[in-house]
């Protein structure tokens, strides 16, 4: 997110700081296979299988969380704007999260099940956040 | 110089626009469509899921069901920019000669204006590589020499101002 202060030119120099987002797929979720070993005592074939992977629908309805990226194009007071009228917030919380999204690249703004989470989310992206869903918990 | 105003009946107002602001700002609706620049439009029409794992057929379905959906949001915020920059009229004010102009926007339209002005916004900057992969505004070339360097100066004319625009509605016309 920026303040405002996009024309630079290479004199201007760059002011320092701004993270980068974060690295894209980090967080895959790794669970559901088996490791395939093969028993060798001759006896029952009693491999483990690889369980079937199961989909994100099929899992149980544990909760989800909503997401706020950040980029470097949204205004800092618009992304406030936005967190108020969409989770209607106060101004402390919603300026907090959107603060946590500018210094850490994201921010979970709320997190429940996930009919209303996906309603969120587009809510979030028809003001033009780049928003999405994770399930809680995952890496 | 421009001056931005909020009026008493129900209205703010862009005041003393001069020509070359006008048209900056009558670009809102042609630069916030990404037509068929992919990165623009999957910067416009993201996924359900940023990160870590995703659920094709969620994201089909988000495909399907959501971004028709975006898209007729966003082309109604455009079409009402659009009429509204299309009642700009001369003001009582000339500079070095040139007439400059007014347009009074209801308020009622203060989020259409916020919605046209970030569409464009987000869209300029993908389009013309606005910023870094630091997301650090990429560096001007002084003078521009080229027209695609014009081209680039001038989508991040753009971009200043429609930012300026914005936040002088979000703070005097959304929360005043």
């Amino acid at each position: 997110m920026k303040s405002l202060s996009l024309i630079r030119t290479p004199a201007a120099g760059r002011a320092g700081g701004r993270r980068r987002r974060a690295a894209s797929g980090a967080g895959w979720w790794t669970g559901g296979h088996g490791s395939g070993d093969e028993d060798t005592d001759g006896g029952t074939d009693t491999r483990t299988l690889p369980a079937p992977e199961t989909s994100l629908k099929q899992q149980p309805d544990l909760p989800w969380n909503v997401l706020i990226y950040n980029d470097p194009v949204n205004l800092m007071s618009y992304v406030t704007f936005v967190i108020r009228r969409v989770f209607g917030y106060p101004e402390g919380k919603a300026r907090k999260l959107m603060l946590e999204v500018h210094e850490q690249g994201r921010s979970v703004v709320w997190t429940g099940e996930r009919e209303r989470a996906e309603m969120f989310v587009e809510k979030l992206q028809s003001h033009q956040l780049l928003a999405g869903l994770e399930r809680a918990g995952e890496p | 110089m421009m001056r931005l105003e909020r009026d008493s009946d129900g209205h703010w107002a862009f005041r003393h626009l001069a020509p070359f602001e006008l048209a900056l700002l009558r670009d809102v609706p042609l630069a916030a469509r990404p037509d068929g620049d992919g990165q623009a439009r999957r910067r416009l029409y993201p996924g359900l899921f940023q990160r870590g794992r995703v659920d094709e057929e969620a994201e089909r379905d988000w495909s399907e069901l959501v971004h028709p959906s975006l898209q007729s949001l966003f082309e109604s915020s455009l079409q009402r920019v659009q009429d509204d920059l299309d009642r700009a009229c001369p003001s009582d004010t000339r500079e070095h000669g040139e007439p400059l102009y007014d347009i009074r926007v209801p308020v009622a339209h203060a989020e259409a204006w916020l919605s046209g002005l970030n569409q464009a916004r987000l869209s300029l900057a993908e389009r013309f590589d606005l910023y870094d992969e630091a997301d650090e505004p990429r560096p001007l070339p002084e003078p521009p020499q080229t027209a695609a360097q014009q081209m680039q100066w001038r989508a991040a004319l753009q971009a200043e101002l429609y930012g300026y625009v914005m936040e002088w509605i979000l703070e005097h016309v959304i929360e005043p």
